[in-house]
């Protein structure tokens, strides 16, 4: 008796293993039955992503090559893609399909009841292969502070995860170098730093908040108010000002506009600072990938979401966006500047990607900070 | 008595006819230009988010202040502008059609590049002009600083403001027969009291309506005044409504709070202008024909042409070499770094897969709207000056409706009625019909207006002769009207073209994958931050634009028989 119950458990065991290594690898069938779908759908897809006319070229020739489903990428302002998407949801007449773009927006859509619980949707085997992903499988971030359960539901399949190092400084104007975050509250630098606005939606935020955290509020005033930081919310404006000369520290400067000017030898490097907190905040970028509910081809998006995971949408992606893919078998080389690669043995203090700090304590620090400038 | 006999018989032989055609046209004017309003007003009214906007924000009020200061380059620049046109067409001065063409195509420019290129020679730490400047022993430090309210206005009113009065005066001025100045030279005046006296109060209503034009668009301008003002924290109303629209999720209900202070603004400048204008009514173009014999002024004629040919020189000749050298840069504005030319950034928009769908699409858009928009602004100029419509004051007043809210917020409320109408939303949505139909009413209130302007200065015996002569009120409208007003036709054509493809924020949410412009385009390029690519689509942009506008003030004039 016992010998068959014993017997009997082992099977179960045996069972529930390969059903999860099956899992895990995929679903080879319903894989092909979506792919079927998604033609018979018309053979076309609708998605919105980050205005870059390179990254909608590359990904629309590869995806048609792939799947022989057309991609209309449409490109534009988030703000753009959230109102016209949101009128069009009101209306119930969606256009678009799915979306490429950070998390702030997913949470947007998400809190609007407008986006598809993203497990599950990933099916391609190629993508569920085990060692593929770096944090050991597809990414899928979470739609509330609580809900961080592995069946509770996930709002976007992040692909990217990257170091968002936003200090630059221009290297033939800043002599004594800047070691702590203390330096950049030197007289000298007065008048002297600028800025991605943190009032507005962007890459002011992240540095701003971590800094809160890190430094404290004080700290924070001190820098932007009392430094009588300068804003715009122009990337490629602000890595010039820095690259001219024209400001001295650039804070929550993107790679795309600074490497802009570092390939031509121009003088704006980025400034490593340790004061033993840990490395800067860790971020997606735009690499997130959405589905969106009663979209009009739900299996051409389905087939996107998981393409988007293979290796070779990924190397378009880094190559375009220089964000470092999270599947470890993609590097795009000088595409990904190193000050936004992950450093081995650093500790990352914060995941801007994670919903509890995002809306808790990082809209926290940024609601004292932007308290403290004109609104 | 007869005549009147004549225009009523014309426009609609019955009381009851005339009540339906004016409720007819009211009703599709008040739909066009109305709703949106409408619609902007109810969003901030259940908003109410008036403390907020106006008490709490104190960026809001600076933007405000801001605003009104710098739209005073409007006025200014109706005076120069008035005075250039002034110039070149009654006065004989060298070179003087080659320097309107030069005006003209100065305005065609695009904005960015140019703005780029002041700040190449103005900026205070690195620009061409402040660093030679600063090699003279007296000056100690920048003497110039484009981020600011001098610089702002320097580059609207050198490469916008002035330009474009010369483009909207000139047909006008052209229109004036010389006989009127010739009588006040025969008695003696000089050519300043003649020109004071005579040629001022005449075109009064073509500048008034131009200022109004200018001032209201002005409010409106942003680009420059994103680029210029932000760094050293001017904001202006337009750079306030992008800001608050560029919000993740987009605060539209505060925009719409807040673009109502200059709609209100607005509506109360446009009454009093209706008001002011029924004055002025002085027809320039008579029975007898018009002459247009410029007068003579001696040798102060090359010292003006002189003057003339530098303001063309700093307004168009630097920004255009700098657009095309731009394009042609590996990095804009970089002439120091290594091998820094190159045609990399050509070859990256022209390999574009989207390039050439988006340039047939702008072509597309551009020239339905100008074709389309010119006769619908045509038609109702002809209703509102002309007919006895009732309900024509009222169209009069619509058609400056459509520039009371921001055009992104015009843009936003077309996408919400068109997806709110069924049969709307089947034809139009995502449509290259809904991308020329926005243009047409985005343009609406320089168009019909400066029309309105130009038919006023037509003596209506010449419309009452052709009516005597057996023609309908249609026939004369065609044969009569439209010939004798082409040059301001033309010239509403071209800037309905340009505006077309220009334009991004009033098209951006009715646009689709599939009807992408070649402005939305180079949006892309800018937004991902390369500006030479950004540049190559505005050096292509204006190309289109001079062959476009050389091709409509010919041949243009030579269909409606003005040459």
């Amino acid at each position: 008796m016992l010998h068959r119950s014993t017997l009997l458990f082992a099977v179960l065991i045996v069972l529930v293993a390969l059903s999860a290594r099956a899992l895990a690898q995929g679903d080879p069938a319903k894989w092909a039955e979506i792919q079927k779908a998604a033609l018979a759908e018309g053979g076309e897809l609708n998605v919105t992503g980050p205005p870059s006319p390179t990254l909608r070229a590359a990904l629309s020739a590869a995806f048609k090559a792939r799947h022989g489903i057309t991609l209309n990428y449409f490109a534009d302002t988030t703000s753009a893609i959230v109102a016209r998407i949101d009128e069009e949801f009101k209306a119930n007449k969606l256009s678009i399909d799915a979306h490429i773009g950070g998390m702030s927006t997913c949470w947007l859509f998400a809190a609007r009841g407008q986006l598809l619980d993203m497990n599950g949707k990933l099916v391609d085997p190629d993508i569920l292969k085990p060692g593929v992903w770096r944090r050991g499988g597809p990414k899928l971030t979470e739609l509330t502070a609580t809900g961080t359960g592995p069946n509770d539901p996930k709002c976007a399949f992040q692909t990217t995860e990257w170091v968002f190092n936003s200090v630059f400084e221009n290297t033939n104007v800043v002599k004594t170098p800047i070691k702590s975050w203390n330096d950049l509250l030197r007289p000298e630098f007065k008048d002297k730093i600028v800025s991605f606005d943190v009032r507005s939606s962007g890459p002011g935020e992240p540095p701003a908040a971590y800094l809160g955290k890190v430094m404290g509020d004080d700290y924070v005033k001190k820098l932007y108010v009392g430094q009588n930081v300068k804003f715009s919310t122009d990337s490629r404006q602000l890595a010039e000002w820095v690259a001219r000369g024209e400001a001295s520290i650039g804070l929550a400067l993107v790679q795309f506009a600074v490497e802009i000017y570092r390939h031509q030898g121009l003088p704006i490097a980025p400034v490593i600072i340790d004061d033993g907190f840990g490395g800067a905040s860790l971020t997606g970028g735009f690499g997130c990938i959405m589905l969106f509910k009663n979209s009009p081809h739900p299996n051409a998006a389905q087939v996107f979401a998981n393409w988007m995971g293979t290796r070779e949408a990924q190397e378009i992606y880094e190559k375009n966006m220089s964000e470092k893919s999270l599947r470890t078998d993609v590097d795009t080389g000088d595409a990904v500047p190193s000050y936004v690669r992950e450093q081995p043995g650093v500790k990352y203090l914060i995941d801007d990607y994670v919903y509890s700090w995002y809306s808790g304590e990082r809209a926290a620090h940024l609601k004292i900070l932007t308290a403290e400038l004109p609104r | 008595m007869a005549a009147s006999a004549i225009e009523g018989r014309g426009w609609a032989s019955t009381p009851r006819l005339q009540l339906f055609l004016g409720i007819l046209t009211l009703t599709l004017v008040a739909a066009v230009t109305a709703a949106p309003v409408v619609l902007v007003v109810v969003g901030a009214l259940e908003a109410n988010l008036w403390r907020s906007v106006f008490i709490d924000s104190t960026i809001n009020r600076s933007a405000i202040a801001y605003s009104f200061l710098l739209a005073l380059r409007a006025p200014v620049a109706a005076v120069v502008g008035f005075l250039i046109a002034w110039l070149l067409i009654r006065v004989r001065v060298p070179g003087s059609r080659f320097i309107e063409f030069a005006l003209w195509a100065t305005f065609f420019v695009p904005v960015l590049p140019v703005t780029l290129s002041w700040i190449l020679l103005l900026s205070p730490s690195y620009g061409l002009i402040n660093q030679i400047a600063e090699t003279l022993p007296f000056v100690t430090s920048a003497p110039f600083n484009i981020y600011s309210v001098g610089g702002i206005l320097w580059v609207q009113v050198l490469t916008s403001s002035i330009p474009v009065m010369v483009v909207l005066l000139a047909p006008a001025l052209r229109q004036l027969d010389s006989s009127f100045e010739e009588v006040g030279r025969v008695c003696g005046a000089k050519p300043f009291t003649v020109f004071y006296q005579v040629t001022l109060p005449i075109l009064a209503p073509a500048i008034l309506t131009g200022a109004l034009a200018g001032f209201i668009k002005s409010l409106e301008t942003f680009e420059v005044e994103r680029l210029l003002g932000q760094p050293n924290g001017i904001w202006v109303y337009s750079t306030r409504i992008y800001d608050l629209v560029s919000l993740e999720p987009p605060n539209f209900q505060a925009a719409m709070s807040l673009s109502t202070f200059i709609m209100f603004f607005l509506l109360v400048i446009a009454v009093a202008y209706q008001r002011v204008s029924l004055r002025f009514d002085y027809a320039t173009i008579l029975g007898r024909g018009t002459r247009l014999e410029p007068m003579r002024i001696g040798r102060w004629r090359y010292f003006i042409s002189a003057a003339l040919f530098l303001v063309v020189a700093i307004s168009l000749a630097f920004p255009l070499f700098m657009l095309i050298v731009g394009s042609c840069m590996k990095l804009f504005g970089f002439f120091t770094i290594a091998s820094p030319f190159s045609l990399v950034h050509w070859a990256e928009v022209l390999d574009d897969p989207l390039f050439a769908k988006a340039l047939r699409n702008s072509l597309v858009v551009a020239s339905g709207a100008g074709i389309g928009g010119v006769l619908i602004y045509a038609g109702m100029a002809q209703i509102v000056r002309r007919s006895r419509l009732p309900g024509r004051h009222m169209i009069e007043l619509l058609a400056w409706l459509p520039w009371s809210i921001p055009g992104i917020l015009l843009g936003i409320s077309m996408l919400w009625i068109i997806l709110t109408v069924p049969a709307a939303s089947a034809i139009l949505y995502g449509s290259l019909m809904s991308l020329v139909m926005i243009i047409v009413i985005a343009q609406m209130p320089i168009g019909v207006h400066m029309i309105k302007t130009s038919i006023g200065q037509i003596s209506r015996e010449l419309e009452q002769a052709s009516r005597v002569s057996g023609a309908g009120p249609f026939s004369t409208f065609v044969r009569i009207v439209l010939p004798l007003v082409s040059p301001m036709l033309v010239s509403i054509f071209v800037i309905v073209f340009i505006s077309a493809l220009r334009d991004i924020s009033t098209t951006i949410f009715l646009a689709s994958g599939d009807s992408q412009t070649l402005s939305l385009l180079m949006m892309q390029f800018a937004l991902s931050s390369n500006l030479e690519g950004a540049a190559v689509i505005g050096a292509i942009t204006t190309s289109i634009i001079l062959v476009v506008a050389v091709v409509a003030r010919h041949y243009g004039l030579q269909v409606f028989g003005q040459r």
